[in-house]
């Protein structure tokens, strides 16, 4: 084998290396680019790398291939190190950004210094590195569409990597028949790596899970937040119900519409402490309902609760960052499903004093549960706590309150006096409003007397603030309320703008009674979107899907799934053995029927058969059969045919001379006919071309005419005797 | 019975692992682990693409090089150190196409690439082979080979081609053969006597009496009347070439070297006495070819010279009949002895 040709500087000339640094640079240029979205990758630092190797791949496709020196490659890996310190410990913070960083750097050396096959190796297992990187640090949905395109480019590159590797020895090859640059060929890739994705499908579903998904990674700075937590800031709720984020999806049994707008209220937090800046609750440990085996947890004291399954809402709620469950302000009951009450942690929901529902662990991925219903909210005589009436001691808030509420008794009529402050708040003289509140002491006051206008959570809290100063014990609400009716009705979504304050009062008898405060203007309704929004919302679904069934599956998901195959495998057995005994059913009548006439019918059939295998035997060992023939051959065939029915030494494989010799010794009334066929034969196998003169039927009347010439001799002929 | 099962479940399909195919194995392992370690979907969703790939890249491989029939076909006569041109033929027995095929040929370094072969259809390249030695050659090996699609796997079958080929050696002339007296005589020295030999003088019109089998069918199709073809006498002026095949008892691979050039240099002579229309022998130590003509013989000469091999022992003495010409070749001295 001839030695490789080496170039100036030593490296060996490696064949298609052109070709090979730009596949493996498209590579490197599209792996990476998820990672920006993730936060896990400044914009700076990824534009860099992008403008550095978009230099590179230019160099290269000009056919100037830069080969960075050792003595350059060492220099800058000494002054890498200390950058990569100071990264880690003043720049990203972070051992893992810093890594990365790291593998870029690398990842542009390596390609600016390839000099020998296995540089070419690493070069591509650094693209996959960083390949794996991106889709790792990926939690959007999107992430499925880079595979996809990552996937098919790669396979593309592959397919040539390997051709180019084999034709190491001949690169001429490649460039000899075009068709060799179209490989692998648009259909075959499409094909592949549609059979991939649609493998990795089961595989995924069947991957041991051994632990808890990790489902989420805030970005640094970013915390995630809902207002329900354990505080409720007044303003959180502004910036919250700027955010389209979907928060929860509600399923019903039936289809729900613009009616359903108090069902689709729904209670998370109760506070009931105000420390004059944030409503907080106290510290406490509530009471333990099991939800393991799909038990009941009821809302209300009430044990033993029956509940109808047709009035059912079924809840996924997505993480939160809350461990409160949300739960409809008519609901009577929840029940979570099996899969989320494996474990001790998850297998218990704790319900407080102010009736709020929390899970033991806060959870990093969608819960689903079942929350049933009554017409209207259960009596709720929960002990709220002294807090509950603690008023704030402002003499604004007071003088307001008794302003309002001149002429009633708040502490014999509470709810007469709190329908007072509410139809007050929700007057005229208000305004709803998302604007920040202005950063300051007394902002309740503020509200009240100058300002005028805020969002619900102003509301909520100056109906509840006033109320206490009257001496009702009031508790502030977080929740939601309203919706966005899904594109087919059975569903509702919950975002960021529906999430909502109000108010509930204790009104004695009455128990706690919900009041909202909020002008109508801003009270989230229960709305159908429209058109374009629709497509918002098949791509929200889409991501709550990804969601949920991707990022947050877990072995629970896979215990769920085996037991639903194994339901369904049932279903199909028993479909085939009702099957089954139907065709035995019909198969016995038949039988019935068929002993009656069986004495005929196996003599029969197995007469027929013999006669159908003695035609094919007939046919496959007829040596002279003329299927597929052209007339001329054919018409030489039956000649030979008839030729050796009369004793002449002949085989189709015999020579067109010793066929003529043949004929011809049966008579000069036999040879006629016989040369025009054999001429005919022999034009079309030696020209190409059939003979113009004898067509099928001429050569029909030739046969006939030879075979009516020998009946007539009845001599055997001899061996050939040249022409007559 | 392991023998048994072992035919049962033989392919023949060699398979082989690439570089490649095991650094994406192992990357799908350390993404395996990673995702197990962590619960990370997004790892376990990469490690089921890779697992896909590895399974479609498996399945497509082996799909690549089945039912592909191979064949080498080559000239009649084939020259030692010379090139000769042969055609490789592929075709496709199965549904669909197949891509990116390489072929090995024994012994050739480089590999020629079929780029797609359509289902039911071949596709033919020439190859230029060249046989450095003269003699018998039973068979050649062929592989079939690809690493379609990504190469992770390398699969292909050996073939081994029955295809018995005698390579005739070399023609070389060290000294042009001695002009015939009788040459000078004047005229063609081929007689002009029509007879049963292997050249065709004449083509003619059939008439009575001639045998069919003298038909030339080519011409009657294209003419649409039986032609006869003439075929001439096989006379000439015998000559023999006599080549020395004893071997000396302390010969080296030096003496065997220029046996060899003696061999084509017999080869040579014999073709030129030949193409002069002489009727040509040979005398290989104790084997002997008698003086004969035509295109048959000719081969007949060539495959003698291409089997013959040195003998230790000294010949018997062949008796050449009076009137025939003698051409002896012999070993040339080595280059020392020469000098």
């Amino acid at each position: 084998m001839n030695p490789r040709p080496q170039g100036p500087d030593g490296a060996v000339a490696l064949p298609f290396l052109r070709e090979r640094l730009l596949a493996v640079g498209s590579l490197a240029l599209l792996a990476p680019l998820p990672l920006f979205f993730s936060y896990s990758v400044e914009l700076g630092l990824l534009a860099l790398y992008v403008v550095a190797l978009g230099l590179l791949l230019r160099r290269v496709r000009r056919g100037r291939v830069p080969r960075l020196s050792n003595a350059f490659l060492n220099v800058a890996a000494l002054v890498y190190l200390p950058l990569f310190v100071f990264d880690v410990r003043w720049g990203s913070h972070s051992l893992l950004k810093a890594t990365l960083h790291l593998l870029l750097f690398t990842t542009v050396m390596k390609l600016a210094s390839i000099r020998r096959e296995r540089d070419l190796s690493m070069a591509l297992v650094l693209c996959g590195f960083l390949f794996v990187a991106s889709v790792g640090a990926s939690f959007h949905i999107s992430v499925l569409l880079f595979v996809g395109v990552f996937g098919a480019l790669s396979w593309r590159v592959l397919v040539r990597w390997s051709l180019w590797r084999d034709l190491a020895a001949a690169p001429e090859e490649w460039l000899r028949d075009p068709r060799a640059r179209e490989i692998p060929g648009r259909g075959p890739l499409l094909l592949s790596v549609t059979a991939v994705l649609a493998l990795a499908v089961p595989l995924f579903l069947a991957l041991p899970r051994l632990r808890a998904p990790y489902v989420r990674g805030s970005a640094s700075g970013q915390e995630l937040t809902t207002g329900f937590s354990d505080s409720a800031d007044p303003d959180l709720h502004a910036a919250l119900k700027r955010s389209d984020r979907v928060l929860a999806r509600i399923t019903a049994e039936r289809e729900l519409d613009e009616g359903d707008a108090a069902l689709l209220r729904l209670r998370t937090v109760a506070f009931s402490r105000w420390d004059g800046k944030l409503w907080t609750n106290p510290d406490s440990r509530g009471r333990l309902f099991p939800t393991a085996g799909g038990g009941l947890v009821p809302l209300t004291g009430r044990r033993g609760a029956r509940v109808d399954e047709t009035r059912a809402l079924t809840i996924d709620l997505l993480p939160l960052g809350s461990r409160y469950v949300p739960f409809p302000v008519q609901g009577t009951a929840l029940r979570f499903t099996d899969s989320i009450s494996r474990s001790w942690s998850w297998g218990h929901l704790e319900r407080d004093e102010m009736r709020n529902l929390r899970l033991l662990r806060e959870p990093d991925g969608t819960v689903r549960y079942m929350a049933y219903y009554g017409d209207a909210p259960e009596l709720d005589l929960s002990s709220g706590g002294v807090d509950a009436s603690a008023a704030p001691g402002s003499e604004v808030l007071r003088r307001i309150a008794r302003e309002r509420t001149r002429g009633l008794d708040p502490s014999r009529e509470p709810a007469v006096a709190a329908r007072a402050l509410e139809e007050w708040l929700r007057g005229r003289s208000f305004s709803y409003s998302l604007d920040p509140v202005p950063p300051g002491p007394n902002q309740v006051e503020t509200f009240l007397e100058s300002r005028r206008s805020g969002h619900c959570q102003a509301f909520a809290s100056a109906m509840a603030l006033l109320l206490r100063e009257l001496g009702v014990p009031t508790r502030f609400v977080t929740g939601f309320a309203g919706g966005e009716i899904g594109p087919f009705g059975r569903y509702i979504l919950l975002r960021g703008e529906h999430v909502h304050a109000w108010v509930e009062v204790w009104c004695g008898a009455e128990g706690w009674v919900a009041f909202d405060p909020t002008p109508a203007a801003g009270i989230p309704t229960v709305k159908r979107v429209p058109i374009f929004s629709r497509l918002r919302q098949l791509t929200d679904g889409a991501e709550f899907l990804f969601d949920r069934f991707v990022l947050g599956y877990s072995q629970s998901d896979q215990v769920e799934m085996m037991q639903r195959a194994r339901e369904a495998a049932g279903a199909v057995a028993e479909a085939a053995r009702d099957a089954l005994a139907a065709v035995r059913g019909a198969a016995g009548s038949l039988a019935a029927f068929a002993r009656g006439a069986g004495r005929f019918v196996l003599p029969g059939v197995a007469l027929l058969l013999l006669a159908a295998l003695a035609l094919l035997l007939r046919r496959r060992l007829d040596l002279y059969r003329t299927t597929g023939l052209s007339p001329a051959s054919a018409a030489y065939r039956r000649l030979q045919k008839a030729l050796a029915g009369r004793g002449a030494r002949l085989t189709p494989a015999a020579a067109p001379g010793e066929t003529l010799a043949a004929a011809a010794s049966f008579g000069p009334s036999a040879r006629a006919p016989a040369e025009k066929i054999v001429l005919a034969y022999v034009r079309e196998s030696f020209s190409g071309q059939s003979d113009r003169e004898a067509n099928a039927d001429l050569l029909a009347e030739w046969l006939a005419e030879f075979r009516a010439a020998i009946r007539a001799e009845g001599a055997r002929g001899n061996p050939a005797t040249g022409f007559p | 019975m392991r023998e048994r099962l072992r035919k049962l479940f033989a392919t023949g399909l060699l398979v082989r692992v690439t570089n490649l195919g095991l650094g994406f194995i192992l990357m799908t392992l350390v993404v395996a682990i990673g995702a197990t370690n962590t619960g990370n979907n997004g790892l376990y969703t990469l490690v089921s693409v890779f697992l896909g790939a590895l399974v479609v890249s498996g399945v497509v491989s082996r799909r690549n090089v089945e039912r592909l029939t191979v064949s080498l076909d080559g000239p009649s006569e084939v020259f030692a150190n010379e090139s000769a041109r042969f055609t490789v033929r592929v075709e496709n027995g199965g549904r669909l196409a197949r891509r990116a095929v390489l072929v090995k040929i024994g012994g050739a370094a480089a590999p020629l690439l079929f780029p797609r072969v359509e289902p039911g259809a071949a596709e033919v390249r020439g190859v230029d082979l060249v046989f450095p030695k003269r003699g018998r050659r039973t068979s050649e090996s062929l592989l079939v080979y690809s690493g379609y699609p990504i190469g992770l796997f390398r699969k292909g079958r050996l073939s081994e081609i029955r295809d018995e080929r005698i390579v005739f050696p070399a023609l070389a002339l060290a000294r042009p053969p001695r002009p015939d007296p009788r040459d000078a005589e004047g005229g063609d020295p081929r007689a002009r006597r029509t007879g049963r030999g292997a050249e065709i003088r004449n083509l003619r019109d059939a008439v009575f009496g001639d045998d069919p089998r003298d038909v030339h069918w080519p011409q009657t199709a294209r003419q649409g009347k039986f032609i006869i073809k003439e075929r001439g006498a096989d006379e000439g002026r015998d000559a023999v070439v006599a080549l020395d095949v004893e071997r000396p008892r302390r010969a080296g691979p030096s003496w065997d070297a220029r046996f060899e050039t003696a061999v084509s240099e017999a080869a040579g002579l014999a073709m030129q006495l030949l193409a002069r229309g002489n009727r040509v022998g040979l005398v290989l130590g104790g084997q002997v070819v008698p003086p004969g003509s035509g295109p048959a013989h000719r081969r007949a000469l060539l495959q003698a010279l291409a089997l013959v091999a040195p003998s230790s022992s000294s010949p018997p003495g062949v008796p050449v009949p009076p009137g025939i010409r003698i051409f002896p070749v012999g070993v040339s001295p080595a280059p020392e002895a020469a000098a």
